[in-house]
């Protein structure tokens, strides 16, 4: 009896708290960060009615897909969107959850955090402040979940979004373009927010990819350093020295491409690469460590400009480009520990894993200050390479 | 032969009968003023004595009494023999017709009389003769209606309770089979057999089911449905607790598990006590078919009482609580679809459903040429023309169908009935709550299952507890030589299929 | 019909499984400082099965009867009274803050606009509605509850293996054993949970097999808590973990795995959630209830009734969820503590009265 009386009670105001259908909001599928600038669109907004606040940080650009314009994505049908399936809008404030809540004053469909699939910072961003600080609210909301994709834009974060395609959306085209990792060993392992979370409390020095954009394509190209202690970008790796530091990382690289360079080889020769193996062992003393990298990698002769000239492919050919691919990996490797060192102080390739494991009590004396003992530790490079084969080429 | 005590006569008529043929004649003709339908013939045998017959026209069997009867009653026209020598005769062969019985209590004669059988009278005689001339009433046997099975014996009960125990009884030499009769209602007296395996069925469950049937207290019972809930443990429970089947030889598996049969004389439905929840997955083909097919389409039956029951309810919760948690190209789908719509999800969810089962019911009554065919057009036109009206969304269209056929699949038909009438209370739950509110309604749901027994057998049973042994035939169906053991939470006296020597 | 052995032992898995899971990774590195927190994992588990043991060969002693009525025997009756409803309490604040963080879930991730009371009491009445069915169908139920909430949780652990890097667990014992001894105190409290065969053993069928269902309970309830561990802190490190809330949710939220069904995961554990939170709740609920009915001699009926709107202040009582944690690690250390040391000395004053077989 009280049950009934009970179940009558509370289902009278049945579903008015938290019931919002889900056509009434967008899907907010990416957002870029960008130093603050407002858009025209804003600044029209404020000459009507200026707004009082101390000062602007931060401006984000929501790309959203509206309810009105998603039509039938995704499903079969003769019909022409006439606008684009996707709203870009940015916002320009003190802070990111103020721009957020904005929005709700801009459009009627306010964005629904939980399908967010990218987040983009601009790097001059980035260089100014802490990554840690202006993504807090990336990890502190609840409705946004810890698994989009991080990136670095070399320029302004809000135009990667923008595309001329009518039917593809950049939200979702840029994540996906990760999955070719295995066609490019200059793509970094996806950092996702839940990884970048624990990097940036570890204060330790990391990658993060970076994404070009030029007239309106956008390129997956070279990589951030950001500097453990500070949060801030210290630096840029190009192309070369991001494969060169995917060499170090190793890990079962599958499908990248090795190219002797010009020093080593004045036509073209190409190498697939099969998968490669890499141990890095730490030595102390005196204060200072010592670094042994040993790189192993197997793959294929893809394409060689040489090959008629050549006739047939003996065993010492292959030695003796096994021996000039070695020295190219060497010699990108050690410019890019170089570079590292020297110039940015920095220790991105996680060097300090294998102190912090192998050696954890002299971890807990060092680890304050890793980016300096790292720069001042000597590292030495051993690379070798196996060639398999040479495709499906053979010369009599 | 047997001698019963009668129900009550007419009043205020002597009641008693007596010696005399003329009396004992009155005495019926003067019951036909108010039981118009008996018919009294009389005749004149050998010898010049008079006899009659009193039965009821319809319902006893004219041909019977004719062949029988009269042929043994002698040629009308001899006068051989002594008069003594006739009623010595008579009295020693008529008896072996079968179903004979003498009786001289007035109120029983007419009370068998209208019941069917045909009293003779003789002049000579003090008692009468009372014959089982019960005509058969029934159709021939169909297979049942609500249970056809793809292979498997097409044969179902009929409302005749002879006919139907002899139906049992056909299934072969069974020596441990018992029945035993009950007798039900004040006006009108039913007779209700309960049946048993005596070396398998554990003692207190024959018991218990007698007792409740003796405490039903109704002046009619005309389907076993009546029995099942005046009998049943839990009326307020939406779930059976009783099953019920048309078919022998599915009352022939419950019994051999160490179940009670229970057939109501006038209906094919006969009675399978107790029921647990499994009876909503298990059908008897699941064992004529071999273990594969058996097997997986049992995990198909059970996934569709899962999608049965869930499916509209999480269309709700999903759709209007939290869109964040199906994947992103599913709720860009669903947003297209539902553009234009303009009822919450779960207005829109009530009047399709609501829609289906108005159909449904509808498709039941409708003669049998238009009765599917309905159900098919009303619900492609329907649905189909509430899309393009812009009232619901195409998906929820899918959900609807997915949802009404996978009912279908539930070999029971009450027990599809419960689980509709449950989804619906899901729906409400998931409208309030969201996936909780869903989460909430199957607590619940468990929370009554668990409580619920029927005849003292947990009604969660064979699940819970663990039996691993009671598992082997739930949800999937193990090959026979696997099934050797009878279902433990049955408590059977004899666990054993085959001969364990 | 008596408790079978494996029903007791799913009892317990289902007793003991609740909120710690959630934070047992953030709780346990915050003390420990170290990635080491699974090793205070499996020590913890053996502390836990020390202790149900002896309170199992304690309930033993007196087959069919609860601690509530058989502590009188050894202790007084006014001594036994007082610790009997020091129990009750126990576990009457035990079921509301089940509740409470249940209602802190679910309105963080599931319902945001809901007001509390709404989420809770609904909640709090199917809980009341099981308990009043006794233990049979409280067993029944949970008989249900275990093989899909674990068979749930164990596959979604499954899938998030491609977020998760062994390596972050190294090294092993890198500063030495303080860490770990730390750390067993978070992971303590995740295992409390033994007290409750003071109750249970009263119902099983083969009493001498209880500390045989303890300890296949608590085995299993280890390698839940293990897995947990690892694959929370192999994916967030020890600096992310500390950094979360709830670090297994998050574990859910940090992968999406496009096309397969269902593509995120978190549904399906806050769905599992709830119903383990149920299952404590109820149990909890049940000795309460036992507890006030054979202590005070009211009939069970009321017994149940009477606390709901106790529960439902208690519930309301913390003002935020760290509260709720601190209540949490009070009670573990405070209220388990004090069950045990007095179980113990209830085994030593049995041990000292000759009480060495069961009492028929």
């Amino acid at each position: 009896m009280q049950a009934a009386v009970l179940a009558a009670w509370m289902l009278l105001p049945s579903g008015c708290w938290s019931n919002k259908e889900i056509e009434t909001q967008s899907l907010q599928i990416a957002v870029a960060l960008d130093l603050p600038h407002p858009t025209k669109v804003e600044r029209g907004l404020d000459a009507v009615n200026p707004d009082r606040h101390a000062r602007d940080y931060i401006t984000n650009t929501f790309q959203l897909i509206i309810p009105g314009q998603v039509g039938k994505i995704g499903g079969s049908t003769s019909e022409e969107l006439s606008t684009r399936p996707y709203r870009n809008i940015s916002q320009t404030g003190e802070s990111v959850f103020g721009n957020v809540r904005e929005l709700a004053k801009r459009i009627s469909t306010p964005p629904l955090g939980h399908h967010l699939k990218v987040i983009i910072i601009s790097d001059a961003l980035a260089k100014r402040y802490d990554i840690a600080s202006f993504l807090d609210f990336y990890f502190r909301d609840n409705d946004i979940r810890l698994s989009p994709l991080i990136l670095i834009s070399r320029g302004e974060a809000g135009k990667t979004l923008e595309s001329d395609s009518q039917t593809d959306i950049p939200g979702f085209q840029i994540p996906e373009t990760v999955r070719n990792r295995f066609r490019s060993n200059k793509i970094l392992p996806p950092v996702q927010s839940y990884e970048l979370l624990s990097m940036l409390r570890s204060k330790k020095s990391f990658l993060l990819q970076t994404v070009v954009k030029s007239d309106s394509e956008l390129e997956y190209r070279g990589a951030a350093i950001v500097k453990g202690e500070s949060g801030k970008i210290a630096g840029y790796l190009s192309d070369q020295e991001l494969e060169a530091a995917s060499w170090i990382r190793g890990g079962n690289r599958r499908g990248g491409v090795l190219k002797l360079g010009r020093n080593l080889s004045n036509v073209p020769i190409d190498m697939e690469i099969g998968s490669i193996q890499s141990s890095i062992a730490a030595k102390e003393s005196n204060g200072r460590f010592h670094f042994l990298v040993d790189v192993e990698g197997d793959g294929e002769i893809m394409e060689d400009w040489r090959q008629t000239a050549v006739g047939k492919y003996s065993d010492a050919y292959y030695r003796g480009m096994e021996r000039k691919l070695e020295e190219e990996v060497k010699q990108n490797i050690e410019s890019l520990l170089d570079q590292l060192q020297s110039r940015y102080h920095a220790d991105p390739l996680e060097f300090h894993e294998t102190v912090r494991r192998r050696m954890p009590r002299t971890w807990k004396k060092v680890q304050e200050h890793w980016d300096e003992h790292f720069s001042a530790a000597d590292v030495e490079v051993r690379v070798r390479i196996h060639l398999a084969g040479h495709g499906a080429s053979e010369l009599s | 032969m047997s001698r019963e005590s009668g129900g009550s006569a007419p009043a205020g008529v002597e009641s008693s009968w007596s010696g005399s043929y003329v009396r004992n004649m009155a005495l019926i003709r003067k019951s036909m003023e108010t039981n118009a339908d008996i018919k009294l013939r009389a005749f004149t045998i050998s010898h010049g004595r008079e006899a009659c017959l009193a039965y009821v026209d319809g319902l006893a069997d004219l041909k019977a009494i004719d062949m029988l009867l009269l042929s043994k009653l002698g040629d009308p026209t001899s006068d051989e023999g002594s008069i003594e020598n006739v009623e010595l005769a008579v009295r020693r062969t008529l008896p072996s017709i079968i179903g004979a019985a003498w009786s001289d209590d007035y109120a029983l004669i007419l009370n068998r009389i209208r019941s069917g059988s045909t009293a003779l009278l003789m002049d000579g005689l003090s008692q009468a003769l009372l014959l089982e001339t019960v005509k058969d009433q029934t159709r021939s046997l169909e297979e049942p209606i609500s249970e056809a099975v793809l292979r498997g014996p097409r044969i179902g009960f009929c409302e005749s309770l002879q006919l139907n125990t002899a139906l049992l009884r056909s299934a072969g030499e069974a020596p441990n089979m018992a029945m035993e009769k009950m007798t039900v209602g004040r006006e009108i007296r039913k007779e209700i057999m309960i049946v048993y395996m005596t070396d398998i069925v554990r003692a207190g469950l024959v018991e218990e089911v007698k007792k409740r049937i003796a405490a039903i207290d109704i002046d009619h019972l005309p389907e076993s449905g009546y029995v099942e809930q005046l009998v049943e443990d839990n009326f307020l429970s939406p779930f059976q607790q009783i099953q019920n089947t048309e078919r022998p030889d599915r009352v022939i598996a419950g019994i051999l598990e160490g179940r009670v049969g229970i057939l109501l004389d006038g209906t094919p439905f006969a009675l399978l006590a107790p029921a647990t929840f499994s009876m909503l997955i298990q059908s008897p083909e699941d064992y004529y078919d071999r273990w594969l097919p058996g097997s997986l389409i049992r995990l198909l039956r059970f996934a569709s009482v899962v999608i049965c029951l869930l499916t509209p309810a999480l269309y709700i919760a999903f759709t209007s609580f939290h869109p964040g948690l199906i994947p992103t190209k599913l709720a860009l789908s669903i947003i297209g679809a539902r553009q234009g719509v303009p009822f919450p999800s779960l207005i829109e969810t009530l009047i399709m459903e609501v829609s289906i089962e108005i159909l449904r019911e509808a498709g039941l009554r409708l003669p049998k040429p238009i009765g599917p065919a309905m159900g098919i057009v009303g619900g492609l036109i329907i649905g189909d023309a509430a899309v393009q009206a812009g009232i619901v969304s195409p998906i929820l269209v899918i959900v609807v169908a997915i949802t009404a056929i996978s009912s279908f699949v539930i070999p029971q038909y009450s027990a599809g009935i419960t689980l509709r009438i449950l989804r619906f209370a899901a729906m409400i739950c998931a409208a309030t709550f969201g996936l909780y509110g869903v989460v909430l309604f199957i607590l619940l749901l468990l929370a009554h299952l668990a409580r619920l027994e029927s005849f003292g057998v947990p009604y969660l049973s064979p699940l819970v507890p663990y039996r691993p042994r009671d598992w082997k035939d739930l949800l999937l169906r193990l090959p026979l030589p696997l099934l050797r053991k009878r279902p433990s939470f049955l408590s059977p006296q004899n666990e054993f299929r085959e001969d364990n020597g | 019909m008596k408790l079978t052995t494996p029903q007791t032992a799913v009892l317990i898995i289902n007793y003991m499984l609740a909120t710690a899971i959630l934070v047992l990774p953030r709780t346990a590195v915050q003390e420990a400082g170290t990635p080491d927190i699974w090793i205070c994992v499996l020590l913890s588990g053996l502390l836990s099965l020390v202790f149900g043991l002896i309170l199992s060969r304690l309930s033993g002693l007196f087959p069919g009867e609860t601690v509530y009525q058989y502590a009188g025997k050894l202790i007084g009756r006014w001594p036994a009274c007082f610790f009997g409803t020091v129990m009750v309490v126990y576990f009457m604040v035990i079921s509301a803050l089940e509740a409470r963080s249940l209602q802190e879930i679910t309105s963080k991730f599931l319902l945001e606009g809901t007001p509390g009371w709404a989420i809770v009491m609904p909640f709090l009445w199917v809980g009341a509605y099981l308990v009043l069915g006794g233990i049979q169908p409280i067993s029944r139920a949970f008989d249900v509850i275990f093989p899909i909430t674990g068979l749930i949780f164990l596959a979604v652990m499954m899938l998030s293996v491609h977020v998760v890097d062994l390596h972050r667990l190294l090294p092993v014992m890198g500063q030495g054993p303080l860490p770990v001894l730390k750390g067993m105190r978070a992971t303590a409290f995740a295992f409390s949970g033994p007290e409750i065969m003071l109750i249970l053993v009263a119902f099983m069928q083969k009493p001498k097999s209880a500390g045989k269902a303890f300890a296949v309970a608590v085995g299993v309830v280890t390698l839940f808590y293990l897995i947990d561990c690892v694959m929370t802190v192999g994916t967030f490190s020890i600096d992310g973990v500390t950094a979360r809330t709830w670090p297994t949710i998050d574990l859910m939220r940090s992968f999406e795995l496009p096309g397969l069904l269902f593509e995120r995961y978190e549904s399906l554990i806050l769905a599992i959630w709830i119903m383990k939170f149920f299952s404590t709740y109820a149990l909890s609920y049940y000795a309460s209830s036992l507890g006030l009915s054979q202590l005070f001699r009211i009939p069970y009926r009321t017994a149940v009734f009477v606390q709901l709107p106790f529960l439902f202040l208690i519930n309301v009582l913390p003002a935020a969820i760290e509260d709720v944690f601190k209540i949490w690690d009070l009670l573990s250390m405070a209220g388990t503590g004090f069950i045990l040391v007095i179980a113990v000395i209830l085994l030593g004053i049995a041990a000292l009265k000759g009480i060495k077989h069961a009492q028929s």
